[in-house]
């Protein structure tokens, strides 16, 4: 997922900034994002701040369907090869370079 | 339930997990898998790790999108101290990337941003140690073997 974020303005709030973000096959999205703390890597601030839930719910609703017969009766499949998933843990984000 | 570190890299949720001698996990292969549509992109980083199921070794630069499996119950034991990286579908919104494994010993410009896993380099003159994420266009000079994930796009 390759994106862009171009701000767009500082709100009278003093908190926050508009954002908007942009991604081939999909129209903008403007984001209201808290003003980055000093020292902050920008990138990295925006990225927590991408719309990736709503890009992910646009293709689920690009995604064709269809309608399963009612009284259809499915058995549990397989499982697919997973290591266990792990405890939840915070995510340490790598400095980039 | 297994300790993993969890990082991000690139956009990418990775976890981290060191087995010590002995540890163990069980992995359940469907018939008919396929390495390329694998629910986990993993990269094996350190150590040995064997399939009491067929005796496989996974070893340091094996990855998973490009390993096949015995279908059947696997229970992967660590021989030696072991590490792996994985991308999991779930962790990652149901999203997961394209990756050419790096393995490399000598001096290499990167052609895609690249979550660096194992290994000691020189990087802009300055020596760095894995875990990091470095972006395409750095050239890496290797102080031995490096292994890392490549991200060339999203499936």
């Amino acid at each position: 997922m390759t994106w862009t974020a171009t701000i767009l303005q500082h709100n009278d709030d003093g908190l926050t900034m508009d954002v908007r973000y942009d991604r081939d096959g999909y129209d903008p999205i403007t984001v209201g994002v808290l003003l980055p703390a000093v020292g902050a890597d920008l990138s990295l601030h925006l990225s927590t701040f991408a719309p990736t839930g709503t890009w992910q719910w646009i293709d689920d609703t690009r995604t064709p369907r269809e309608l399963p017969e009612i009284g259809m009766v499915v058995v549990q499949p397989e499982p697919v090869p997973q290591i266990p998933a792990p405890n939840p843990t915070a995510t340490m984000t790598l400095e980039v370079i | 339930m297994f300790d993993f570190t969890r990082y991000e890299s690139f956009g990418w949720i990775v976890h981290q997990k060191r087995m010590a001698v002995g540890e163990s996990f069980i992995v359940n292969i469907p018939e008919g898998y396929l390495p390329e549509t694998a629910s986990n992109v993993t990269l094996w980083s350190k150590g040995r790790v064997e399939s009491g199921l067929t005796g496989k070794a996974m070893l340091p630069g094996d990855c998973s999108a490009s390993i096949p499996r015995t279908s059947g119950s696997h229970t992967m034991l660590a021989v030696e101290d072991s590490e792996f990286w994985c991308i999991n579908y779930s962790a990652n919104r149901h999203r997961l990337p394209i990756v050419e494994v790096l393995d490399v010993t000598d001096s290499v410009t990167l052609e895609f941003d690249t979550l660096v896993c194992a290994g000691d380099f020189v990087v802009d003159g300055v020596e760095r140690s894995a875990p990091l994420s470095v972006s395409a266009g750095k050239t890496i000079e290797p102080n031995g073997r490096v292994l890392g994930l490549s991200f060339k796009g999203e499936r």
